[in-house]
């Protein structure tokens, strides 16, 4: 999906050292909030009631939510219809 | 013959012990020595459940393509156990010294000794401030009991608990299923939010404000059409950023972890 108006954005949950060995050793090419950085008040996690792991939540142009659920598969296919109907409307 | 000798050594050994044991004026075990001790019992059953499983799980890896594998037991077979659970909740009855063998039985035992265990556990043990470490089971009480047995059963935990906690688990036990099959901004949903969210003040049991969140907070905050909130955080390298800094693409966010 590389030049595409699409962008993946993680939030791990791991501590520190963990995620970092996770994307080095998987070569994983995307941005992660850290869900708990030190010193916060309150996991994004708990924030956006995220119940179960992994959670996927799609938003469109306008960050309106188009999925949210734990099917990879599904909340894919949501995202690349959303892209193709961007670049149709272009 | 030699077999029979040593037989007879261990006879006459082990026979001054047992007169010494049946001397000693014992002391009855302490309920919570008795719980240990059938915690043991259910750790080792639990265990060999365990064990089973892997072994069931090589045979399975070095079974021949098509030939038919042990089937895996679902969960450990606590039967045996479930009598003994049973007699020491009844030695105790009416106490707080009940409270842990009920919560045992409850979460363990088969559907009908569970359910009247928990049955008991709400029943006789309302008022009880030991009923907070476990009052998360009574998540799905309308559920097992229907609405009528299950509301009575809860609106007494409400009305006997001293502990704001259980209150507010009971609460949201009873206004769930209302939650849940309105819609938001309906009359029903409201009223039940708002009974709900006045006994859930001050509550800082991390599991209940997550549950009651998933009934409430991600249907009116995080259903489909609606703008997500953003979220300004840093990433792994530790550099701040925000989700909105990606608005005008479509963003797939994901809650990962490596566990």
């Amino acid at each position: 999906m590389k030049d595409q108006p699409f962008a993946l954005i993680g939030v791990n949950s791991d501590d520190l050292e963990r995620a970092k060995k996770a994307v080095a050793d998987n070569k994983l090419n995307w941005r992660s909030f850290q869900n708990e950085p030190s010193g916060a008040k309150r996991a994004i996690s708990a924030d956006w009631y995220v119940s179960g792991w992994p959670t996927i939540v799609v938003l469109d142009a306008e960050m309106k939510i188009r999925y949210r659920g734990h099917d990879g598969h599904e909340a894919s296919d949501i995202a690349k219809k959303l892209v193709a109907e961007m670049k149709a409307s272009k | 013959m030699k077999r029979a000798l040593y037989g007879l050594l261990a006879a006459l050994i082990a026979l001054p012990l047992c007169v010494r044991v049946g001397l000693a004026q014992e002391d009855p075990p302490t309920p919570e020595e008795r719980y240990e001790a059938l915690e043991e019992e259910a750790q080792e059953i639990y265990d060999a459940w365990r064990e089973a499983i892997r072994e069931a799980q090589k045979a399975a890896e070095e079974a021949e393509e098509g030939a038919a594998v042990p089937a895996i037991p679902m969960r450990p077979d606590f039967s045996a156990l479930v009598p003994k659970f049973q007699a020491a909740a009844r030695d105790y009855a009416g106490t707080d010294d009940a409270i842990p063998f009920l919560v045992w039985l409850a979460g363990n035992a088969g559907k009908d000794v569970n359910a009247a265990a928990l049955r008991t556990l709400l029943g006789d043990h309302a008022a009880s401030e030991k009923l907070a470490d476990v009052a998360w089971m009574m998540r799905d009480v309308i559920e097992r009991f229907g609405a009528e047995e299950g509301t009575a059963l809860l609106k007494k935990v409400e009305a006997d608990s001293p502990v704001a906690a259980v209150r507010a688990w009971a609460a949201f036990a009873r206004l769930a299923d209302t939650l849940e099959k309105n819609e938001v901004g309906s009359e029903a949903y409201e009223t039940a939010k708002r009974e709900l969210d006045k006994v859930m003040e001050g509550v800082e049991d991390d599991y209940l404000l997550s549950e009651v969140g998933q009934v409430t907070v991600v249907r009116e905050k995080f259903s489909l059409g609606m703008v997500a909130p953003d979220i300004s955080g840093v990433d792994l390298d530790g550099t701040a950023f925000h989700l909105s800094d990606y608005k005008g693409q479509v963003v797939f966010v994901d809650f990962w972890g490596d566990w």
